[in-house]
């Protein structure tokens, strides 16, 4: 039996890690990845803000995985042929399988705007761009398009580095799949405070200038600029599966409780699928690592004969931006709502604090969000945690 | 198999931060709080407060890591494996006492009470660390027999 996993990100690594668990004997496993040595994406922000080295990235279960017999293929999948049973490689080689795990990640959506393509345009999703930013040494102006995770780990790196730092967000404030509108407000003023730019509200029309981008044109203004950050967000890495026959969601790879996908022998995770909410059932698409990680564990059991369903994600996210912390569990207000769920939000502000609970018009708690300055100690993250683990058990 | 608990006596530390810079030195051979499993934190003017591992059991942190990072010993010591761990900080967005900190560069760290002999204690001059051997199964803070993270939260809360 060869199990070939399409993907050397956190989950398709993570699902070989869980299935030699399990007992699958390492050569049988077969790991497509098209970048090589792997990394973890959440150290980027990190190593470029304190300088360490680009090392710290690589994930350490690699060498664990290549000891246990596990075969690493340098290549991109670029089709699949469900009823040969094969997936076809760059060098149009096939490869066939028993079992297949598709975590071919996202990739970052570029929006479609004039100017996108300039020379001094880029995201922040890879280690090409950490070493790009990395040799930047004087201080520069640079606009970060998009107030999500990614645009706010930039921003927090570059700001420490020195530059100047504006971050123009398209909606009325930032991490909005994250947070609420009152804690996300306290949060600009908070970074604001760290010398931090921030545009809530205004959508980036086009780049303007010749080889490089000079610069940035909004619904309300013109802004000078040395380099330009998209950070708007990402799209399920699923275009190479067109015509295999698999059923998408949303551009992502519909799974059922078990991550199986509509076709047989074929499970999904990570950023090119969808996921499980824990609270409602639904289906939703968080691109995150820690649900990949929950879904190769869940595939690892199912492909050796522990087929529990799982109950779905409860999000549990941290992320510190400069000196603020941020913290969220269960869902925001706005999530709940996309989901279906009428709610409302508490806050209780301090001078350095804000705290809010999501709660269910009935009563149930169905979130938490905290921005502060201090430490977080005591935060009752946990106890909404549980709350909602037992509540919608 | 005895298990240990490391508890805090925060009136007795005067945040002469000997155990932070010892933590850093075993643990990373530098001499940096960034690197100390164990932080002082100010509560406001000269009022100290001494964060590290509980060591819960059940830990929040365990239960929610995905990665397979973090485990419960049979000693009841948790512990972080950096090998595993990824720094996705979901562990952080639960921990109730800020106690999974990083060293910098998105290394997630946390105290592992140094396999059973924590230097924090030993260089400490005020006795505000104690190690002791757990006598009851669960810790005893003013007289009261605690069982869970929250009774935990609400005794030290008082």
């Amino acid at each position: 039996m060869d199990y070939v996993i399409i993907g050397g990100g956190v989950g398709g690594l993570y699902t070989a890690y869980y299935l030699l668990k399990e007992g699958v004997p390492g050569e049988r496993l077969h790991i497509v990845t098209q970048e090589w040595p792997p990394y973890t994406r959440h150290r980027l922000g990190e190593i470029l803000e304190s300088g360490s080295p680009i090392d710290n990235a690589y994930l350490g279960i690699v060498p664990h995985l290549k000891r246990a017999g596990v075969e690493f293929i340098i290549s991109r999948a670029t089709g699949l042929d469900p009823s040969e049973k094969k997936v076809i490689i760059d060098n149009g080689k096939g490869i066939s399988y028993d079992e297949l795990i598709i975590s071919t990640g996202a990739s970052p959506f570029i929006p479609p705007i004039k100017g996108v393509h300039l020379s001094n345009v880029s995201t922040f999703y890879d280690i090409k761009a950490l070493e790009e930013l990395i040799k930047v040494k004087k201080s520069l102006r640079i606009t970060i398009i998009g107030g999500g995770l990614v645009g706010l780990a930039a921003a927090s790196a570059l700001r420490r580095r020195g530059h100047r730092v504006i971050i123009l967000e398209r909606l009325p404030y930032l991490l909005p799949t994250v947070l609420d509108e009152f804690p996300a407000r306290i949060l600009s003023d908070y970074l604001r405070g760290e010398g931090v730019h921030i545009t809530c509200g205004e959508e980036v029309k086009e780049l303007v200038g010749g080889k490089r981008a000079q610069y940035v044109r909004t619904n309300s203004g013109i802004r000078g600029t040395d380099l330009v950050i998209l950070a708007t967000g990402v799209r399920p890495e699923t275009k190479w599966l067109e015509d295999s026959g698999i059923e998408l969601g949303r551009g992502a790879i519909k799974i059922d409780r078990r991550a199986r996908t509509s076709l047989s022998n074929v499970h999904a995770l990570g950023d090119a699928a969808l996921s499980h909410d824990y609270i409602t059932g639904r289906e939703v698409y968080r691109p995150l690592g820690f649900i990949a990680a929950h879904y190769a564990k869940v595939v690892a059991k199912d492909l050796t004969g522990d087929s529990r369903a799982s109950k779905g994600i409860i999000p549990t996210l941290y992320e510190r931006v400069l000196d603020v912390h941020i913290i969220r569990v269960g869902l925001s207000m706005a999530e709940a709502s996309s989901l279906g769920l009428s709610s409302e939000v508490f806050c209780d502000k301090t001078a350095d604090r804000v705290e809010c609970w999501v709660k269910e018009a009935g009563g149930a708690k169905l979130g938490y969000e905290l921005i502060t300055k201090d430490f977080v100690r005591r935060n009752k993250a946990w106890d909404v945690y549980t709350d909602i683990r037992d509540t919608f058990a | 198999m005895t298990r240990y608990v490391l508890d805090v006596v925060t009136e007795r530390c005067t945040g002469c931060m000997k155990c932070v810079y010892a933590c850093s030195w075993v643990k990373d051979r530098v001499l940096d709080p960034d690197h100390a499993r164990i932080k002082i934190v100010s509560k406001g003017g000269i009022v100290l407060d001494v964060t590290l591992c509980r060591h819960c059991n059940p830990a929040p942190c365990v239960e929610v890591c995905e990665f397979d990072a973090l485990r419960v010993k049979e000693d009841g010591t948790v512990v972080l494996d950096e090998n595993r761990c990824t720094d996705c900080k979901a562990c952080r967005s639960v921990c109730p006492f800020g106690a999974i900190t990083d060293s910098g560069g998105g290394m997630l760290i946390k105290c592992d009470l140094c396999g059973g002999d924590p230097e924090c204690v030993k260089v400490c001059p005020h006795n505000a660390l104690i190690f002791r051997p757990v006598v009851s199964q669960y810790p005893n803070i003013g007289g009261k027999s605690v069982h869970s993270v929250r009774e935990l939260l609400e005794a030290k809360e008082r």
